[in-house]
Order: C-alpha cells, then sequence, then structure tokens
C-alpha cells in the first residue's frame, strides 16, 4: 500500500515537473518572440521617418509640405536616436506626429496622382506605402507578442515560482500608425 | 527569400485554400522568392508542380461534424520536421493553423519566422478548446498573424485572443480579362450566372430559382446558367414546367469552362446565405467584366464596396433578388458602367498586389535574420513515440 503512494507521490511529482519545464520553455520561447518583434518594430519605424525624410528632401513636393514632412520624420529620428531600444512616451508621441503630418499630406488623392506622374514616382509612392504598412504591421505583431507574454506570465503559478526568471515584463507599444487615406490599396 | 508554405488539405482536390496557396508560391516565385510548398496528396497519380513537396496521404476521419481528409500522427509529424530542416527557410507561413492538419504540425515543430493564414469564419468544435493548452502554445510561436476577411479576423480574435492584419484573398485578373464565351454565347437574351454546389443551401441556388418566375416574367428569353455538382432534378423540381427550360445545368466545370461562363452571364448572381468569409467568386466575375448582384452578407458588402462596385440585394429574400435583377437586366447604361469599375475593384486585388502585402509581412518578420529550424524542446514526448526519427 505504502509503496503505491510512494508511486503516486512519484508520477505526480514527475507530471509537475514536466508541466514547470513545459511551461519554462513556452516563457522562453515568448520572450525571445517579444525581443525579436521589438527589434523589428525599432527597425521599421526608423525605416518609416528616412523615408519620409528622403521624399521631404528630394524636391518632388511642394517646400511647405516638404518642411512639414522633413521637422515630423526629424523629430521622429531624434526620439528614437534619444530612446534607443525603448518606445518611451516621447518617441511615441514623436511617430504619432509624424503620422499626423502624413495624413495631412496624403489624404488628398490629387497630391498622389502628382507623385505617380513624375518619373519614377509609381516605385517611389509603392515604397512610401510599403514602409508605412510595414510598420503599422510590425506595431501589431509586437502587441500581440507581448499580450501572449502577458497572458502566460500573469498565471498564478507562473508569478509564484518566478519561472519568468529575471526578464522584464514586456509592455505594449500605443501610437498612431494609420496608413493615410490616400496611400491605402483598397 | 527562402519561403516554405504549408497547405493543410488536399492538394490534388480542387478547394479555396489549395488554390490561395497555390496562387500565392506561383506569384512569390513570380517575385524571384525560393518557394517550397508541404501539401497532402491524396492521387498518387497527380502532377505535382516542382515546388510541391508530398506531405502525405490524407486520412478521412470524423471532425467538427463532418469527415475531413487530414494528415496527423508520428509519421506526418517526421515527414514536417524534414522538410523544415532541408528547406533551410526565411520564412515559414502555415495555412488555417487552428485545425488537425499538417499546419499545426509545422508551428508545433518549428521556431522562428512565422506567419499564419486564417481562412475561415466557421465556428470552432468543442474539440480546440479540449486541446487548447496545446494548441495555444503552438499558436503562441506564430509571430504574424493574417486574416483574409473581417469574418475570418473575427473569429480568430474570438477564439484565440490577439488580432491579426487583414490581408484579402487574390484573384489572376489576366486570366479572366479577354475571355472567350461559352459557344452560343452571348445570346440575344439575357442571361444569369450562378456557381456553386446546387444542393448547398447556403449557396442560396433556391433562392435565384425562387426569383426566377418574376425575372422570366420581365424578361421572357431569360436563362440561368448553373455551375457546381448537386443533383439537378431535385433543385428545380419546385419550378413551372415551362420554367424548368430556363436553367441549363453545366455540372461540374473546369477552370476554363468558369472562366468562359462568367464571359458568357450578362449578370453573375452570388444569392449565398452565410457561411463566406470572403468573396472571391464576386472578384472574378468584376475582373471577366460580367457585372455582380450579390446577397448583402458582410464579405459580399465589403468586396462591392457597400454597393459601388455591384448591386446588393437583402440576402434570403426572392424579391429583393428579383428586383435587383429585372432593374439590372433593364438598365443596359448601369452595366456598361459596371464593367470598368468592376475590372478597377478586381485589380485592387490582384494576386500581384496581394502578394506584394504578403511579402511586406514576411519582411516584417524576418528583419533579424532568423532562420526557420525544428524546435526541440518540449517535443520529447512525440519524440519518445518515434525512436527511428528521420530528422538526426
Amino acid at each position: 500500500m505504502d509503496a503505491w503512494v510512494v508511486v503516486l507521490i512519484v508520477v505526480v511529482v514527475v507530471l509537475f515537473v514536466l508541466y514547470l519545464s513545459q511551461t519554462a520553455a513556452r516563457l522562453d520561447r515568448l520572450h525571445h518572440r517579444v525581443d525579436t518583434s521589438l527589434a523589428t518594430l525599432q527597425a521599421q519605424f526608423m525605416d518609416r521617418a528616412n523615408e519620409v525624410l528622403s521624399l521631404a528632401s528630394s524636391g518632388r513636393l511642394d517646400p511647405s509640405t516638404s518642411v512639414l514632412l522633413a521637422d515630423a520624420a526629424d523629430n521622429a529620428l531624434a526620439q528614437a536616436r534619444a530612446s534607443e531600444a525603448e518606445f518611451t512616451l516621447a518617441r511615441c508621441s514623436a511617430e504619432s506626429a509624424l503620422t499626423s503630418a502624413l495624413e495631412a499630406t496624403f489624404t488628398d488623392p490629387q497630391v498622389v496622382d502628382e507623385l505617380m506622374e513624375q518619373p519614377d514616382g509609381q516605385r517611389i509612392v509603392n515604397d512610401l506605402t510599403a514602409t508605412i504598412q510595414k510598420a503599422a504591421w510590425s506595431r501589431r505583431f509586437h502587441n500581440d507578442a507581448v499580450r501572449a507574454t502577458v497572458a502566460v506570465r500573469q498565471q498564478r503559478l507562473v508569478r509564484l515560482l518566478r519561472l519568468a526568471g529575471s526578464a522584464t515584463l514586456p509592455h505594449t507599444v500605443e501610437l498612431d500608425d494609420e496608413v493615410p487615406p490616400a496611400l491605402r490599396t483598397r | 527569400m527562402k519561403v516554405g508554405i504549408v497547405c493543410p488539405y488536399d492538394w490534388t482536390s480542387p478547394g479555396g485554400v489549395k488554390a490561395h496557396v497555390h496562387d500565392l508560391a506561383v506569384t512569390l516565385r513570380r517575385f524571384g522568392h525560393d518557394v517550397s510548398v508541404l501539401a497532402p496528396v491524396d492521387d498518387p497519380e497527380y502532377p505535382l508542380e516542382p515546388f510541391v513537396v508530398d506531405g502525405g496521404k490524407p486520412v478521412s476521419v470524423p471532425y467538427n461534424g463532418s469527415v475531413a481528409k487530414v494528415n496527423f500522427g508520428p509519421v506526418s509529424a517526421a515527414r514536417v520536421r524534414r522538410w523544415i530542416k532541408e528547406g533551410d527557410f526565411d520564412v515559414l507561413h502555415v495555412h488555417e493553423p487552428a485545425s488537425p492538419t499538417l499546419s499545426v504540425l509545422a508551428c508545433w515543430a518549428a521556431r522562428g519566422p512565422m506567419v499564419a493564414t486564417w481562412h475561415s469564419s466557421q465556428q470552432r468544435s468543442r474539440a480546440l478548446s479540449a486541446a487548447y493548452y496545446l494548441m495555444q502554445t503552438a499558436m503562441e510561436k506564430i509571430s504574424a498573424r493574417i486574416a483574409v476577411s473581417e469574418a475570418a479576423r473575427q473569429t480568430l480574435v474570438k477564439h484565440l485572443g490577439g488580432d491579426a492584419v487583414l490581408v484579402p484573398n487574390g484573384v489572376v485578373c489576366s486570366d479572366y480579362e479577354g475571355a472567350t464565351p461559352l459557344p452560343g454565347y452571348p445570346r440575344q437574351d439575357p442571361t444569369l450566372f450562378f456557381i456553386g454546389r446546387i444542393d448547398e443551401p447556403r449557396k442560396g441556388l433556391h433562392v435565384l430559382l425562387a426569383a426566377l418566375p418574376r425575372i422570366a416574367a420581365a424578361h421572357p428569353g431569360v436563362e440561368v446558367l448553373v455551375a457546381g455538382p448537386g443533383d439537378q432534378e431535385q433543385a428545380t423540381e419546385d419550378l413551372a414546367p415551362d420554367l424548368r427550360d430556363r436553367v441549363r445545368f453545366l455540372g461540374l466545370v473546369t477552370d476554363a469552362d468558369k472562366i468562359s461562363a462568367f464571359a458568357s452571364a450578362d449578370v453573375y448572381v452570388a444569392p449565398n446565405t452565410g457561411g463566406e468569409s470572403f468573396g472571391i467568386v464576386l472578384l472574378e466575375s468584376m475582373a471577366a467584366g460580367t457585372p455582380v448582384v450579390a446577397s448583402n452578407l458582410e464579405a459580399f458588402a465589403s468586396v462591392l464596396d457597400g454597393g459601388r462596385t455591384g448591386e446588393l440585394f437583402v440576402s434570403e429574400d426572392p424579391d429583393s433578388l428579383a428586383d435587383t435583377v429585372i432593374d439590372l437586366l433593364a438598365d443596359s447604361q448601369r452595366r456598361e458602367t459596371l464593367v470598368p469599375i468592376g475590372h478597377e475593384r478586381a485589380r485592387q486585388f490582384d494576386w500581384e498586389v496581394v502578394a506584394g502585402e504578403i511579402e511586406q509581412v514576411y519582411e516584417s518578420v524576418t528583419a533579424t535574420g532568423e532562420k526557420v529550424e525544428n524546435d526541440m524542446r518540449g517535443q520529447f514526448v512525440g519524440r519518445l513515440a518515434r525512436p527511428n526519427r528521420e530528422d538526426v
């Protein structure tokens, strides 16, 4: 009888340890996903600001639009450099401001039509749209990764046994990154 | 970029997801990517395209209230692992991952940049909730989620939480533009076209046939071309005998005949009553230059841009359908204006555009340059079950 109790305890302990190791592996994977998506997010928003800056300095748009866009893009880049790997509040505001500047520029379809008519214009419009779209998508993908990670980390057992180790709790990045109306595909 | 795509359903029989994967693979290859598709192969005689890898013969099992042909078990899992190992992919793209298929096996077996596309908007079975922990662990590895429609996106959000980006289905416009009509078409009198299983109520042929008496009264020469499998006599048994020969059944048609049938009709009618998460067939019709009349399902209204690029009627209402068709057949000017509008709409969903967006999703997950590899963690249960595994 006693032997059976011992066997039962051993089985339960083994299953429990198995579960813990699976959960630790799962968390490890999730943290890695968050690191990757954050690195991508950094790169895509830098790309977006650089793309806008080069369009603004290309002379393809009128001077006032160019200055408006260059200023917003420059500010976003400065905030990106200042905040390094973090999406600080200041950086998020600067990126949202860049989005507003883009929206102010590319709400009138005529602006896009005129850009398209210039030599190589189609490629430039396509590249700009793709960069803006990719930045917006990478933020969704990052926030998705964060939500999945936080959900696991909030489980009682995970918190109690500190299965996440020393990894910091990730947080979602909230800013406005809508593709401007005149650049949307459909 | 080296792209590995997993098709969950049999490659050798026609289907929406299979067609999507095929067109995506072909377009990405044209863009210059190195694409490999892993798919179940039921018919060993089927001439596989050079980019398709045989994922094994699917087995028919009861699942989710019907019989599904799926691949599962250790042999399939080993094939998936070997394909991942040999493919050395930059990105892995699985389709319909929340089903017991090669797709979920691939999610389970791999790590690295992974993209998944949700196609269906159907309610999920209880089985998924039961296997929730296992599924969740596999789903969590997906770095980017795509839904082909708002309905599919909502299914995903409801069942898994989180979010997905919307990249719609594509259509190969060039296949439809300038198509040759069937012999004897276009006729003097108006022709309507319907495609879909004729005995599947959700395809709505009965709604169209219920509207036929009124349409035939207003346009006496009208003919309804019906393409799709099913019992033809049963479908028309409620019709008056003189109306029965207004309906011409084509049976199950080839892709080429389908395209010709679009070009033969004056109006394409989509009377579906539900279960549609997208409206690829509406885009095909518009690409062929045939104006569309469709039920006002959310998916259809979205493809028809709320009625701008085609006519909508109240779903399951034969009178509303009859009114809409009668008016459109009488108004040749409206039909003519719908042709270029439809063309332009279909062009927005051309595979060139859609695959470009999917390419952008790939770029959004591969920026760090990691590769797809076999995930050894948390897999030892499956690996113990198959000691002579093929991938080491």
